[in-house]
């Protein structure tokens, strides 16, 4: 109990109400609109590590982003939304994201502010992002 | 002056196309610029276009060196998605297939390490290690790179003959512990080229998500084994090498 008022601490720190909630996987909260910067600071600051970020396509267009962090063993994930699709980039803090978001980048064309590197990953220089997006049909 | 060389991304002392561009001061390396991608596949957008079964040898294949891991945690996934527990007995031979595959692995490592500071005998040394690691990995599975071992639910392959897989742990372990580590913990060599350089600090570990071997010589006293203990690990001693020194040799 103790543990998930710790936990409850970082959003409020932020100005969140949602809670953290205790899944067989570690803990997760959902934000839509995290600044998702402020949430990486808050979580170096406690000593927590970034394990990698996981994006969620869903059929409305938008893309859901899952940042999973370790603490001593213990694994605990903010998922987000943005605004057409743009969130602020986490690298000023965490150098090691720069690979994750920009591997997000070429599969789901979600765009980091902030983020240094414009060259793609994955994908040639001049190839379009969001190769795993859905091909969208014309329909006549 | 500064000037730049080129490394790959099709070179000999790479496992893998990608190319390094290393920018040097005289015999100074400064900064290094890194490009990967040469093999994109797609492999996570080809998984959700087949069935969860097709999707074990598809997953299999994203590395040659680490296939079983990545079977394995698909596999633990799904069971965990439908409630599957799996029998104790497979969890071992889980168990003892990653650890075969970690040995190899590090083994590897270890020898390209070894070329790549111009020690060629160590490498060989590591190499022959490696091929006794995947003679066990052959007499338990069928194959040396793709083990075919983990399904939904447990294990393709029971282990039958033990003496014969304990007796070549135990030639493994002499080679090991009365060759390949004394070399690279006391050896002129491997100290001239490794000790007090690449140095990463713990807090850098921490910034750059560092994980194994590498978190673990800058401080970072974690092992997944541990702190996240999957299949039997729970029940194993395991003794967690750690260290603060933050060199790459201690990496090593």
């Amino acid at each position: 109990m103790e543990e998930l008022l710790i936990h409850n601490q970082w959003t409020k720190e932020m100005g969140i109400s949602q809670l953290w909630e205790k899944k067989v996987d570690g803990w997760w909260v959902f934000v839509p609109f995290l600044h998702t910067l402020e949430m990486a600071k808050i979580m170096r600051s406690a000593g927590s590590r970034l394990i990698t970020i996981t994006a969620i396509h869903e059929n409305t267009g938008n893309t859901h982003l899952a940042y999973h962090w370790d603490l001593a063993g213990e694994i605990f994930t903010w998922v987000c939304s943005a605004e057409d699709n743009i969130f602020v980039s986490i690298c000023e803090v965490c150098p090691g994201a720069d690979w994750v978001e920009r591997e997000i980048r070429d599969y789901y064309a979600v765009t980091f502010l902030g983020q240094s590197e414009h060259n793609p990953l994955m994908l040639r220089a001049h190839d379009p992002a969001g190769v795993f997006l859905p091909v969208e049909k014309e329909v006549i | 002056m500064t000037y730049k060389i080129p490394i790959g991304p099709y070179h000999p002392a790479l496992e893998e196309p990608y190319k390094i561009e290393l920018i040097c001061e005289g015999e100074v390396i400064k900064d290094t610029k890194l490009k990967v991608g040469f093999n994109f596949r797609g492999i996570e957008f080809l998984a959700q276009k087949r069935s969860y079964y097709q999707d074990i040898a598809l997953v299999e294949r994203v590395c040659g060196i680490c296939s079983n891991v990545h079977t394995l945690t698909f596999c633990q996934a799904i069971e965990k998605l439908a409630g599957i527990t799996v029998s104790e007995r497979a969890q071992y031979i889980r168990v003892i297939l990653c650890e075969l595959e970690r040995l190899h692995s590090h083994s590897l490592w270890a020898g390209v390490a070894a070329e790549l500071i111009g020690f060629q005998t160590v490498f060989m040394v590591c190499f022959k290690l490696r091929e006794n690691v995947m003679d066990i990995l052959e007499m338990i599975s069928g194959n040396r790179v793709n083990y075919g071992m983990n399904c939904v639910g447990g294990v393709n392959r029971d282990i039958s003959d033990t003496t014969t897989i304990l007796n070549s742990v135990d030639t493994m372990e002499k080679e090991l512990t009365g060759t390949i580590i004394p070399i690279f913990t006391s050896n002129r060599i491997v100290q001239s080229r490794c000790a007090g350089v690449g140095i990463l600090t713990h807090e850098q570990a921490q910034n750059w998500g560092t994980v194994g071997p590498t978190a673990r010589a800058s401080g970072i006293d974690q092992d997944i084994r541990k702190s996240s203990a999957y299949a039997v690990y729970d029940s194993l001693t395991l003794i967690l090498q750690c260290n603060k020194t933050e060199m790459c040799w201690l990496a090593l």
